[in-house]
């Protein structure tokens, strides 16, 4: 098992290196360059190049890439071009609040997708199933961004029950740190709710059908049992595999939702770095995402095994 | 003095199923009874009724897409009477199940012994070690070696035979009055086949247990039962000691089936088959004897509805049973 592990987490090496070398040849594609921005308005040509060649913008791509992986791998992420803050220090920055928002968006997706799923599970064809069914279609159908909007002028603009912006992290402000997270969380977690109970749903009633729930019932186990203890970690595998494509999903999609509700989180720092093309912030952004992406696949893997002893 | 009373009483039980075309009968008027440490055989071919007998008893069959009617009475409680969850309650406690397919009927992601734990607990008061104790116990009275460290097994590391055994532990763990056992060994060889039966037999006697063997093997009712209650297309067409329907059937069903168990001795000759069914599915049944379409001795007065004939000792639904002299598990040799 140790073993096992190990060999995973060196396998993960190559991906990542891969990931930070596509990362870094797709900005460069884009157009426009970071010395045009910081020569600001009227410069002239010379004035442009000499800054690119100051920034090292003039080598060759292969070989700003080796330079930029020869610091990262020292744990040396660049500073920033156009506002000179380290990198690592502005993602230091800026994450935690995402990891923060992620997390909150997850809560809600895991507690109201499991609720909804296991529910129709159980009343598979009936009324209850098709209302779960229709609101969790309309969930995952709404952009989270609009979703955002309609629940800031509902619950911040008309009833003033929780705040319309801002961020109070959590560990200086529990409860003032939970009314700012309610609404995007709501907002970011709500296609990852639908998209659970709707993949449960499946999971559950094909489980609930088979021959040792039969058994469980035979033996006298109450119905809450079967489904809560039983049937639920019969559908762990799948389970635990949506929840880690969420995070991937929630990461992408955080940058729209922290717009939304003005939180100063890694998305806000990697679309204005990339509007400026700053590569080396979006490349050191990206290259972290990849890693928490990873890192969470990872544990996908391992959770498996340890969720079904068939499988160690 | 009054008889004991039968660990399980069944009256008149009748199972439809709901399905697109309209209410579908799958078992009509069967009444059987099982004593206190006997074991009744349930015999009959696929789809003839046998397991929603069983699962209707235990109800564990659907219910929005079935209808049970009748009575059974299990230790003078009628289960077909009680509600959800009262059912629950009297399930595991007072009538346990066993099902044919071991390999698929446990919980593949819990350790046997947490298994049979929880089944303690669902019913009596234990704490969880003096659960986890019964459940060892239990699994070395099934025959479990080393029933300590086994326990803590899972499913798929055990054999096919020693599942079997941890489907039964697991059954009687609270040692419920009735065991209702569905095919219990056909997914098994010969030889554990032997050794589960011949556990159920030692259970059963010292425990007192009421057992219902439902299989369609008339070798396995040979070596485990008394009597035997032979099913065919819902109904029960005859019901007597094991000895007398295998030496001397009274409906033809009954003797075909015997008929077709292959047998040494009988060399070069082709193993008998019962002709192929036709007009038997449930819809297009006919209106007399059920069997008709298939039987060898049909006769015009078969047409007409078979009531189940009271002889006595024994019960058939056939009218002309005293006028054939059918063929048994030996043959009659002419005085």
């Amino acid at each position: 098992m140790k073993r096992m592990l190990l060999g995973r987490l060196a396998a993960l090496v190559p991906t990542v290196l891969l990931a930070s070398f596509v990362v870094f040849m797709l900005i460069q594609l884009a157009p426009g360059d970071p010395s045009i921005t910081l020569a600001g308005e009227n410069a002239t040509a010379e004035r442009i190049e000499e800054i690119r060649r100051s920034l090292g913008l003039d080598r060759s791509l292969i070989e700003q890439y080796l330079t930029w992986l020869s610091h990262a791998v020292r744990g040396d992420l660049g500073k920033s071009i156009i506002t000179q803050e380290s990198i690592a220090a502005a993602i230091g920055r800026t994450l935690p609040i995402t990891l923060q928002l992620v997390f909150g968006a997850l809560v809600v997706a895991i507690v109201f997708g499991v609720i909804a799923g296991v529910a129709s599970a159980r009343r598979a064809d009936t009324a209850t199933d098709a209302v779960i069914a229709s609101v969790s279609s309309a969930g995952a159908a709404m952009p989270s961004f609009w979703l955002g909007l309609v629940l800031v002028s509902i619950f911040a603009l008309g009833l003033d029950w929780l705040p319309a912006t801002g961020f109070v992290s959590l560990a200086a402000d529990p409860v003032r740190a939970l009314r700012h997270l309610v609404l995007p969380s709501v907002a970011l977690g709500a296609v990852g709710a639908a998209e659970i109970a709707r993949q449960l749903r499946g999971v559950l009633i094909e489980i609930l059908a088979s021959d040792y729930i039969r058994t469980l019932r035979a033996k006298g186990l109450s119905e809450s049992r079967i489904v809560w203890i039983h049937a639920l970690r019969g559908a762990a595998v799948p389970l635990v595999t949506i929840i880690g494509l969420q995070v991937s999903r929630l990461l992408g999609a955080t940058v729209v939702v922290e717009a939304v509700f003005g939180i100063q989180g890694i998305g806000t720092l990697v679309v204005s770095a990339a509007n400026n093309r700053d590569y080396y912030v979006v490349e050191g952004v990206v290259v972290v995402m990849a890693l928490i992406v990873i890192l969470v696949n990872f544990a996908v893997d391992v959770s498996y095994r340890i969720s079904d002893p068939r499988i160690r | 003095m009054m008889a004991e009373r039968p660990a399980l009483v069944v009256r008149n039980l009748e199972v439809s199923f709901l399905t697109v075309d309209g209410e579908v009968q799958a078992v009509r008027d069967v009444s059987f009874e099982v004593g206190r440490g006997e074991i009744v055989g349930l015999v009959g071919e696929s789809g003839s009724g046998k397991s929603a007998t069983a699962l209707a008893i235990m109800g564990l069959l659907p219910v929005v897409s079935s209808r049970v009617r009748g009575s059974a009475m299990v230790s003078g409680v009628d289960m077909l009477a009680l509600s959800p969850r009262q059912l629950a309650r009297v399930r595991g406690r007072d009538m346990g199940m066993i099902f044919q397919e071991p390999m698929s009927a446990l919980d593949p992601l819990f350790r046997i012994g947490d298994q049979i734990a929880e089944t303690v607990r669902a019913h009596q008061r234990v704490s969880r070690r003096a659960a986890a104790a019964r459940a060892v116990e239990i699994l070395g009275e099934v025959g479990i070696p080393d029933a300590a460290s086994r326990s803590r097994a899972y499913p798929h590391q055990l054999s096919g035979g020693m599942r079997q055994r941890v489907m039964i532990a697991m059954a009687l763990v609270s040692e419920p009055a009735v065991l209702i056992a569905d095919e219990p060994t056909t997914a098994l060889d010969v030889t554990v086949q032997a050794q589960i039966l011949g556990l159920l037999r030692r259970l059963s006697r010292d425990h007192g247990t009421a057992v219902v063997l439902i299989t369609h093997d008339l070798g396995v009712v040979a070596e485990t039962c008394s009597r035997i209650h032979v099913m065919y297309s819902g109904e029960i067409v005859e019901a007597c000691g094991v000895d007398e329907a295998l030496l001397a059937p009274e409906h033809p069903y009954t003797s075909a089936l015997i008929q077709c168990i292959p047998r040494a001795g009988r060399h070069r000759q082709p193993l008998h088959s019962i002709p192929r069914r036709r007009g038997s599915s449930p819809d297009v049944r006919p209106s007399g004897c059920r069997f008709l379409p298939r039987c060898a001795h049909a006769a015009e007065i078969c047409k007409a509805p078979q009531p189940l004939l009271d002889l006595g000792d024994r019960a058939v639904r056939c009218v002309r049973h005293d006028q054939l002299a059918l063929p048994g598990a030996v043959e009659r040799v002419p005085q």
